[in-house]
This record gives C-alpha cells, sequence and structure tokens, in this order.
C-alpha cells in the first residue's frame, strides 16, 4: 500500500467496518424469520457488501474484494429469489462477514490471509473437487460417520462437535424425511429448529441435535417413533471405537456443514470488537453541531474584543455586561462541545445481538435480544466503560437466567427467553434495564451459599432485606452457577460489573422474581468530565464532593451535637431514625487536631451515599455548589482511595474531589445497627459511673460464677449473637470490624461451669500480642474500685491471680494474658512484639523493669540486642523499621525508657523516626540511641541534628549496654526528684 | 540511564548540588501554592494546577532525608515528563546549566545515609564542589513498578 492512500484507507476501513455492523445486525434479523425474507433488508446488505467490495477494488485489496464479491454473489441470488434463504446461508454470510472485520482489522497485511476455504463455502463448491488444495488444519479435529441401520455413513461430524455437545447434553437425532411435500418437510425443518439445531440434512434424512429427550421430541415433532433414530445411543461414549467411523482429514469438507463452535476466544472478540468501536479515535459529529460550535467560536471572539474595550475604557458597567456574556456563552460552549462526545447507547448494544446469538446456540439455549431505546446518548468515557459491566450481565442472563428449552417448556415458557436491554433518561441520569425472563434468581440459594462461604451468617440473613440478599452477588468470589461454565460463572463477573459501575459513578440494583426473570437496572450520570458538586472546606482546605453522592446536609445546633452517640469509636447520628456514622474530615486527614474546638467548629455534616449505605462527613463550612471540571491524579496519588481526582477552583487553585465510597473503606465505616449502638450505650453508662481505669470489670460467665478483670486492659466491649461464633479448626473465631477476632471461653481453661445458653454473649476485647482476642462472658455486671483485698491462695490457677469479694460475691481475678496465652500457646509464636506485653494481672503490675523499644530491621542484631538486654533484666519491645517502631509508640500504653534503633532501615529510616518522636510533646526527652555500622564524623552529626542523644557503632555490647545504663539511672535520678 | 547526556540543570538542597539530565525537563516552574494532599506519602508536596493540568509535586527535601523546612521564594519546581505524566519536583533553588563533560563524571557511586542508593546516577565533579546526578526514574518509580534499566 502506498502511503499516499494512507488517509483514503482509513476512511474505508471506518466506513467499511460500520457498513459490517449494519449488516451483521441485519442478518440477524434475516436469521429469526428464515422463510420470509424482508426483501429491503436484504436488498441494504446487498448494498453494503457491493459497496464494500468496490472500495476494496479500488484501494487493491484483492482479499477483501474477492470476499464482498462472494457474499455479494449469494446475495444477488438471494434478492433476484433464484435462491431460497436458508439460515445455512446466513451462517455463511456471518463468517464472511466476520472475516472481512478480521481483514480490515489489518487491512496492509489483509493479503497474507487464506480466505480460499471461505469463498469457496460461500460459492457452495466443495473444497476437495477444487483444483486449489484445501488447507489443512492439523488441530482439525477428527470426522465421525454418522447414520441409521442400513446406511451408516449418512453424515460426518466433527469429533470435537460431538465432544461439546455431549457435554452440553444434547441429544443428536436422525429424522427421516417423510415425503416430497413441502407443506409438511417446512413444518418438519422449522420444528426441527425450534427443538434444536439442524446439524446437517441430505434429501432423505435430517441430522440434528437438540436437549429434548427421544419422547418429547417425538411428542413435539409429531412424528411416528420408527421415523426417529436417536444416535446418542449409538455415538455412546466417544472412546468406544467400534460404534463410529473415523476418516482422515483430506475428506473433510465434504458434506460437512460449517458448525458454528462459539468458544470462549469467540466470545471475548465480540467484546473486544465492542471495546474497539467504543474506544474508537474518531468520532462522528453532526454538521449542525459543528455549526453551532463555530457560531459560538465567533460570539467568543466578540465577547473577548468587548471585554478587552471595556477594560480599557475602565468602563465597569461594560465589563459586567461582558463579563456576563462571557458566562452566557461558555455554558453553550461547554453544552455544545459535550454534545460532540455524545455517543448514541447502540454503539455499545448492536454488539450483543450477535454475542447472544453465539452463545445461545453454545448453551443450546433459545435466546432472542430485544434492544430498546439505542438512541439514548451519553459522554464516550462511559460509553467506552460500559461494554464490560453489560456483557458480563447478558452473559450471565443467558447462562444463569434463561433456562434450557427443555425447562421452559415444562414450565409452560415460550421455548425461546427474551433478554431486553432497555435504555432510557430518567431524572438527569441515564437508566440501562437489563431484564430477562427466565429463571430468576434464588435468594435462598444465594443466602445458602452466602453462608456456606463465610460472607454473612443465618443470623444476618434473617435480618437482611429480600433487596439486600440479591446484592450479595455483587461481593467478590460469589457465583449462583451451580456449576462453573466456560462462559461466565467463574465467581467472579458480578463484582465486577459492580465495581465497574462504581466507578463510573453509576449503581446498579437487581430485581427478581423466582420462575418470571430478572432484571437488572444500571444507573448512570450522562457525563464523567463536568460534574456538579459542593465545595467544602475544613480548616482552610478546599474540597469538592459530587452531587451524585449527596443525600442531604444537615447543620448540627449546640444541643443536637450532644445527641451524637458512640459505638466503640465510630461516632453515631440518629437521623430520621436511621443511625448515620460520622467521620469528621479534619480526623481522617490528620489535620490539626489540637486546636481545642477542632471538633466543635465542624457543625455542618455531608450525609453521602455510597451505594446504599449512608454516612456523614463533617466539615466546618459549605462553599459553594459548582460545576466542576473532574482531572485525573497522578500516579503518585493513586493509591489514595480517599479521592478520586482534582479539580481548579476559581481562584486557580487546585481542589481534590473527594471519593465518598473510598472514604468509607479507609474510615473503616459500616452500618450500625440499634442493637451495637445499645450495648454501646450500656457499657458508656458503666463507664462514666466510674470513670477512672483504675477499677474492675466484674463479669458473669454462668449463674453464681463471677469473674473480675482490670477495666485498663479492656479495649472494648461488644455484643454479638451467639450464633455468629464459628469454629475454625480448633479455634473459635467472630467475624469483626472486617477480619477475624479469635475468641477464648473462660471454661476452657478454667475450671469453671459453662457458659450459660443465651442467643446473645458479650465480647471482652483486648489488645494482646498486638492483635486483638476475646473473652467471652454472658453477662457484664458492673464497674467497682479495685479490689482491697485479695485472696491469693484459694482460687489459684492459670489464668486467675486471686480472688476478691465485691458486693458479697466471690470474684475471681482474671489474668486475661496468662489464660489465653495458656489456652492458646501459638499465640506466642512468630509474634515481633510478644516480649512487650508486660502480662497483666488482676492487679496492677509493680514491677520496675525497664522497657527499651529496638528499632532494627535485621533479626540477627534484633536476636544479639534482646539477649543483651535481657540480661540486664529489661523489657524488650522489639520493630522491624522506624514505622513499626512509631505505630508501636504511638500506641503503646507501656511506658518505653530507652529507644534503641538502626539507621538504615526499609519504609522510615532511623533519622526521620528521630525526627518524628522529637517533634511529639510526648517523646521529646525520651533517650534515643543510634546504632550504626556507618560512624563517619557526619554520620554522627546528622544523628545528632535529627535529635539522637548518643550515636553508637553496633554491636559493641560494652557499650550499648553502659549507654542504655546510663540512661536508666538518670531516669531513675529524674523520677525520684520529680 | 541509558541515554548520553549532553546537559545538566544543577540545583540544590540544603547545601548540596545536584544535577539532573536537562533532556528530562519540560520546564521550571515557581509558582508555589501546593494543594495538600492529606494522607498522601510524606514526600508528596502537593498538586498544583499547572495551566489546567492536575501535577504531583515530590518533595526532593523530604525523598532525600533532609530535614523538613518551609517553603521559601527562592523554592522552585522542576517539572518532568515521567511514564507520559507530568510530575513535579521541588527542591530549594536552581542553580545553572551546564554542557555535561563525560570526563568529569566520577566512577564512584553517591550515597546518601537512609535513601535508595538507586536514586543516584553518579557523581560529577566541579571545580568547587562534587554534585549528585539523579536519577529521574528511580525517584520518580512508584510502588509496584518496575522500570528497566
Amino acid at each position: 500500500m502506498e502511503k499516499r492512500n494512507d488517509g483514503r484507507l482509513k476512511l474505508y476501513v471506518e466506513d467499511a467496518g460500520e457498513q459490517l455492523n449494519d449488516v451483521e445486525r441485519q442478518l440477524l434479523e434475516l436469521e429469526s424469520d428464515v422463510d420470509a425474507p424482508d426483501k429491503d433488508v436484504l436488498n441494504d446488505i446487498f448494498r453494503c457488501m457491493h459497496t464494500i467490495k468496490g472500495g476494496g477494488d479500488f484501494l487493491g485489496l484483492t482479499n477483501i474484494t474477492k470476499l464482498a464479491h462472494a457474499a455479494e454473489d449469494i446475495l444477488e441470488q438471494l434478492r433476484s429469489e433464484s435462491r431460497m434463504l436458508s439460515k445455512l446461508d446466513v451462517e455463511r454470510l456471518l463468517a464472511a462477514v466476520d472475516e472481512l472485520k478480521r481483514l480490515l482489522a489489518d487491512p496492509e497485511g489483509s493479503e497474507d490471509f487464506d480466505i480460499s476455504a471461505l469463498v469457496l463455502s460461500l460459492r457452495d463448491e466443495d473444497a476437495s473437487q477444487h483444483t486449489e488444495p484445501a488447507k489443512v488444519d492439523l488441530n482439525a479435529g477428527r470426522n465421525i460417520k454418522l447414520g441409521i441401520p442400513g446406511t451408516p455413513d449418512l453424515f460426518q461430524v466433527e469429533t470435537d462437535h460431538l465432544e461439546t455437545w455431549q457435554q452440553s447434553e444434547f441429544n443428536l437425532f436422525i429424522v427421516e424425511r417423510t415425503a416430497s411435500d413441502n407443506e409438511i418437510e417446512r413444518e418438519l425443518l422449522s420444528g426441527v429448529e425450534e427443538v434444536g439445531y439442524l446439524v446437517e440434512s441430505d434429501d432423505k434424512h435430517i441430522l440434528f441435535r437438540t436437549v429434548l429427550s427421544r419422547t418429547l421430541t417425538l411428542k413435539y415433532l409429531e412424528l411416528s417413533p420408527s421415523k426417529l433414530y436417536g444416535l446418542r445411543d449409538q455415538v455412546g461414549d466417544l472412546s468406544e471405537s467400534a460404534t463410529f467411523h473415523p476418516v482422515g482429514d483430506q475428506q473433510l469438507g465434504k458434506r460437512s456443514v460449517h458448525q458454528p463452535k462459539p468458544s470462549e476466544s469467540e466470545i471475548e472478540s465480540v467484546k473486544k470488537i465492542t471495546n474497539e468501536t467504543a474506544n474508537a479515535s474518531s468520532i462522528r459529529v453532526n454538521v449542525s453541531v459543528l455549526d453551532d460550535l463555530m457560531n459560538l467560536a465567533g460570539e467568543l471572539v466578540l465577547t473577548r474584543n468587548q471585554l478587552n474595550q471595556s477594560v480599557t475604557n475602565g468602563d465597569s458597567q461594560a465589563i459586567n455586561m461582558a463579563a456576563q456574556r462571557l458566562d452566557t456563552v461558555t455554558s453553550e460552549l461547554q453544552e455544545s462541545i459535550m454534545s460532540t462526545r455524545m455517543q448514541p447507547v447502540s454503539v455499545v448494544l448492536d454488539h450483543f445481538h450477535r454475542m447472544t446469538r453465539d452463545m445461545s446456540r453454545k448453551m443450546g439455549k433459545h435466546v432472542r435480544l430485544v434492544t430498546k431505546g439505542e438512541d439514548v446518548e451519553l459522554d464516550k468515557s462511559i460509553i467506552e466503560n460500559i461494554g464490560d459491566p453489560l456483557t458480563h450481565l447478558v452473559r450471565n442472563a443467558i447462562d444463569h437466567g434463561i433456562e434450557t428449552v427443555a425447562r421452559r417448556l415444562e414450565q409452560g415458557k415460550d421455548a425461546e427467553g427474551t433478554i431486553t436491554i432497555y435504555a432510557r433518561h430518567e431524572a438527569g441520569h441515564v437508566i440501562i434495564e437489563v431484564v430477562d425472563d427466565g429463571a430468576g434468581i434464588s435468594s435462598e440459594k444465594l443466602t445458602a451459599k452466602a453462608i456456606e462461604r463465610g460472607f454473612i451468617d443465618q443470623q444476618t440473613a434473617d435480618q437482611m432485606s429480600e433487596r439486600d440478599l440479591l446484592r450479595l452477588i455483587f461481593l467478590p468470589g460469589f457465583s449462583t452457577a451451580e456449576h462453573l461454565t466456560d462462559i461466565s460463572g467463574r465467581g467472579v463477573g458480578m463484582d465486577v460489573v459492580f465495581t465497574n459501575l462504581q466507578r463510573l459513578g453509576g449503581s446498579v440494583d437487581v430485581d427478581t422474581v423466582i420462575g418470571k426473570g430478572t432484571k437488572f437496572r444500571i444507573k448512570l450520570p450522562l457525563t464523567l468530565t463536568i460534574v456538579p458538586s459542593l465545595l467544602v472546606s475544613t480548616q482552610g482546605e478546599s474540597f469538592a464532593i459530587p452531587q451524585v453522592n449527596l443525600v442531604e446536609l444537615v447543620r448540627l445546633s449546640g444541643d443536637q451535637k450532644n445527641r451524637i452517640e458512640f459505638v466503640g469509636d465510630t461516632a453515631i447520628l440518629r437521623r430520621r431514625g436511621q443511625l448515620l456514622p460520622i467521620v469528621w474530615l479534619h480526623a481522617l486527614f490528620g489535620m490539626d487536631t489540637s486546636a481545642a474546638d477542632a471538633e466543635r467548629r465542624c457543625d455542618n455534616i455531608v450525609v453521602v451515599a455510597s451505594g446504599d449505605f449512608h454516612y456523614g462527613i463533617a466539615v466546618e463550612e459549605l462553599t459553594d455548589s459548582e460545576e466542576i471540571v473532574v482531572k485525573p491524579l497522578g500516579a503518585h496519588l493513586r493509591s489514595c482511595r480517599e479521592y478520586a481526582g482534582a479539580t481548579i477552583l476559581g481562584d486557580g487553585k487546585a481542589a481534590l474531589i473527594l471519593d465518598v465510597t473510598g472514604i468509607a473503606d479507609v474510615a473503616k465505616l459500616a452500618e450500625v445497627t440499634e442493637a451495637e449502638l445499645e450495648v454501646a450505650d450500656h457499657v458508656d453508662r458503666l463507664l462514666k459511673k466510674n470513670g477512672d481505669e483504675e477499677k474492675l470489670l466484674v463479669l458473669e460467665n454462668a449463674e453464681d460464677a463471677y469473674f473480675a478483670v482490670q477495666l485498663a486492659y479492656v479495649n472494648r466491649i461488644e455484643r454479638v449473637p451467639t450464633s455468629s461464633l464459628q469454629l475454625v479448626g480448633n479455634k473459635e473465631v467472630i467475624k469483626y470490624r472486617g477480619g477475624v477476632l479469635q475468641v477464648f471461653r473462660l471454661e476452657a481453661g478454667l475450671n469453671v461451669s459453662p457458659i450459660a445458653e443465651t442467643s446473645s454473649i458479650f465480647l471482652i476485647i483486648f489488645h494482646m500480642m498486638g492483635r486483638e482476642v476475646g473473652l467471652v462472658v454472658s453477662n457484664i455486671i458492673d464497674v467497682v474500685d479495685a479490689a482491697s483485698e485479695v485472696d491469693r491462695n484459694t482460687f489459684l490457677q492459670t489464668g486467675v491471680s486471686g480472688s476478691t469479694l465485691i458486693n458479697d460475691r466471690i470474684c475471681l481475678l482474671l489474668d486475661t494474658f496468662a489464660l489465653v496465652k495458656h489456652l492458646d500457646p501459638s499465640l506466642n509464636a512468630d509474634d515481633p512484639v510478644q516480649k512487650n506485653q508486660n502480662p497483666a494481672s488482676g492487679l496492677p503490675a509493680t514491677s520496675a523493669r525497664k522497657t527499651v523499644l529496638v528499632v532494627e530491621d535485621s533479626v540477627f542484631f534484633q536476636d544479639r540486642l534482646s539477649e543483651l538486654l535481657q540480661e540486664m533484666d529489661s523489657e524488650v519491645l522489639l520493630a522491624e523499621d522506624g514505622q513499626a517502631g512509631w505505630e508501636m509508640l504511638d500506641a503503646c500504653k507501656t511506658p518505653v525508657d530507652v529507644v534503641l534503633m538502626d539507621v538504615e532501615m526499609p519504609r522510615m529510616n532511623g533519622l526521620e523516626l528521630t525526627r518524628r518522636m522529637r517533634s511529639d510533646a510526648r517523646f521529646q526527652t525520651l533517650p534515643i540511641v543510634m546504632l550504626t555500622s556507618l560512624a563517619k564524623e557526619s554520620d554522627i552529626e546528622s544523628g545528632k541534628a535529627a535529635g539522637a542523644n548518643d550515636y553508637l557503632v553496633k554491636m559493641d555490647p560494652e557499650m550499648v549496654k553502659q549507654t542504655v545504663l546510663k540512661h536508666f539511672s538518670a531516669q531513675s535520678e529524674a523520677r525520684f526528684v520529680a | 540511564m541509558s541515554q548520553e547526556i549532553t546537559e545538566l540543570a544543577l540545583f540544590r538542597i540544603g547545601s548540596d548540588a545536584y544535577g539532573i539530565d536537562i533532556d528530562h525537563i519540560q520546564e521550571i516552574d515557581r509558582s508555589l501554592s501546593f494543594t495538600k494532599v492529606f494522607n498522601a506519602d510524606k514526600s508528596i508536596k502537593g498538586v498544583i494546577n499547572l495551566r489546567g493540568q492536575i501535577v504531583t509535586i515530590i518533595d526532593l527535601r523530604q525523598k532525600f532525608a533532609y530535614q523538613e523546612k518551609p517553603v521559601d521564594p527562592l523554592n522552585r519546581i522542576i517539572i518532568v515528563k515521567f511514564n507520559n505524566e507530568v510530575v513535579g519536583l521541588l527542591v530549594d533553588a536552581m542553580e545553572d546549566i551546564i554542557a555535561y563533560d563525560p570526563s568529569k563524571r566520577d566512577s564512584r557511586s553517591a550515597k546518601r545515609e537512609g535513601i535508595d542508593q538507586d536514586f543516584f546516577a553518579g557523581i560529577y565533579k566541579l571545580d568547587k564542589e562534587l554534585v549528585i546526578i539523579i536519577d529521574v526514574e528511580r525517584v520518580l518509580k512508584t510502588d509496584g513498578e518496575l522500570i528497566n534499566g
């Protein structure tokens, strides 16, 4: 191809591509009514093929021309009625369309494709008789002869096909043609097409496959039993070679029909085409839109002149007018430009016809696809991205929704299932519905599966609404198909639909009636690039929240602020019977919270919706409502899920757009139930009554079995249904706050009566070995002052440090840490912080041992230093890098006396950690000893500059010891003085 | 750095001189009104609006483990192209642009306590001091991203 033809070639390829899409759609239309083809449609198809042929010829694309010519020949015969349209013809023409598309995808290399076989099949010619040798496809399966008693080789079928059919549980039948009576013939043929698929036929016999049983087939076709030969019995197991007759590849093609074999890859290719079309690099724009744009551009120039002039003259009134005009022109210009980006949904929908046809054939189902509202327009960016989710939905509908023909007939439904895709505008959004009239989704099956997979438990399931249950299918790793098939149901899919649509700012809902069908309802914004948003600010920082996510705005007046309740750390606002978790923007973003009134100033709550989940974002100010232009964030910020992008404000500054779904995830917000709130209140009251941490929490496990734990060690108290406890291996666990919490029962480790049988239990949650564990008790009795008299002998056992009398009851003082360790020794293993917890006894620890935090990434040095420090009888906390060290310091309740740290560490190095500690009031005077292998003068300088007290060369044990001791003693003195 | 450097742009962080291959540079920007991106990596100073484009600004001071320092008017942003994206590098000050003389390249490799040695492509000798040449691609590489060479 010469270079100068490039532009022309591109035009041709685009144009021919569009024409082929039309042809494909029209062929499918013809296929639905082969007996009475619409002449206009035939004419249209003919014209398209003719154009493609002509263009190809002009550009010297021989193969394309040849193929289009062969197709045109068939169409000519059909058009002139010298040939009756058959399903086979449609099949061949579709094959030609597919091949043409492939050729057009690479016009330059199109001459290298071998299209001879296809051209021959289009010409009804037998490949083997042709002088050109038929291409031998080494991958093609062998052929099998099929026949009836007496004539064993009536037909030939590829073994591949047979296998596929067998897997899909097709029965093969040969039916004897009765008479030459056309009427009956036609009835028989159409009957065969209704119950299954015609595989091959000659003048005496018809070979077809169907999912129906022999009896049903006989009934349906109204045949006498002697005319119908069941081949399935004869073929039987394919490995039995005696029942069929393989022939060589050379004879391939002889009367063997080109059989469609839609494979996964073929369906993938349909998908690819969908995407390719949608992602086309050029789009068509109506000339009138271009004219509009030109006019507006003209007006823009005029307005600019006006503005320039009035600025020069200093005429403020004129400036105002010009500004107003500019505003109007800009809006109009924006609208017009947006409209050039709008594309009809048909771009995507058109491809589903073919996909449905091919897939349903493969599945042995009869499915008709109806599309409505193809003219509805959406922004290019959305069109590009709805292909995938819609493909998933349609696939699912065909695979799981629509039943097999037999099942449908049994239920008195039409043999043919219908899938409707319906697009329409609704209140500023575009709604796309994918409706099938199939089996529907059984919420019971869904629930069972969800429980089996551990997504929910029975109790939760009982409390969930039908709608919520249905939404379970959008969870990752969920599939409703009992068997996984290669078309859909690989357990991915629905969650992909969900996340894809959510990314587009859309949502999806599902509605189903058992036996009647399923409806997926997708809601999409018209465009993604310009979105109306609410601008909010906190501590002078502005953020945009897309209007689509807004539910309402709530302003808290003074007394309402007291109505905020707490469940654990989550703040809850009660709003019209709804419990809304609240997240403070300044807290989420780690802004300056030291300002005492930081929280008080945030009296505006923006209630947002992330799917069905509503929550509030507390901000200081609501600034404005504005249409903002969405700009993507760079690669370095991709991990920040709090943001959906950025925009540029009127003052030219960049502002971030909040992603409400991301924020809910990051802030770990979850729906809160009344029950949870109630427990929280109860515990709250107990704690308020005695706010001091030097208290004991009194628990009841069984009647008259009382225990007490140090309140200071309790992280949280929760009430959960007893049924939510699960045994995994030999451990008892509960799903808790998005993770798994291991729980322990008192009776497992102590010689006490087992827990009373109730429907719900209390979990006392502790921090232990860097994670949380729960202790199961049946009730919380009270919070009391620490016991004065403790009997350390009578009830002593592992996990109990003594007993005391509280309100005339004998309470066992629990040493929870010892108890848990005793129950699950594995909790000790491989835990970097194992040595950090001073085992909590029921009484406050009195040890005066020193605690040293070792921040070191090398295990070797960790061990050496631990040894060294333990020799000195001090507690050792280990952190593998600066970040971990900081987290430990930040969270740890145990005071640390000295920090030993390495300098070079991943994530956060020693210098950074030191600086960080020094900038925090809590650690300003905490002694820091830096250990490193580098001891250049400049290194020591920078270490000291960062705030380290000492800088030591690593593994000079004596030196390390001395230095640490020095700090210990210095501290003791300081304490003494204090 | 696979391609031959022709010119080096010199900049300063603290008292140290650094150099960057001029071919990487799109422009030098002096607008210093950053929009802070909360919860982002600490080496990210924020984002700016560069003629309608949102550009992420990496604080080289932070990235190269220098002590934090408030932004002053001498600070500049070196705008570089990276993976089809425009990214800004915040430096203390821009200095000079010099012709690159391969013979002045020092064979030693540059090191700085506490940061990834890969950030540096080498050392370049000037009359009065040594200049550390930075490897822009490695400095800008995001997690989980592998780069060649």
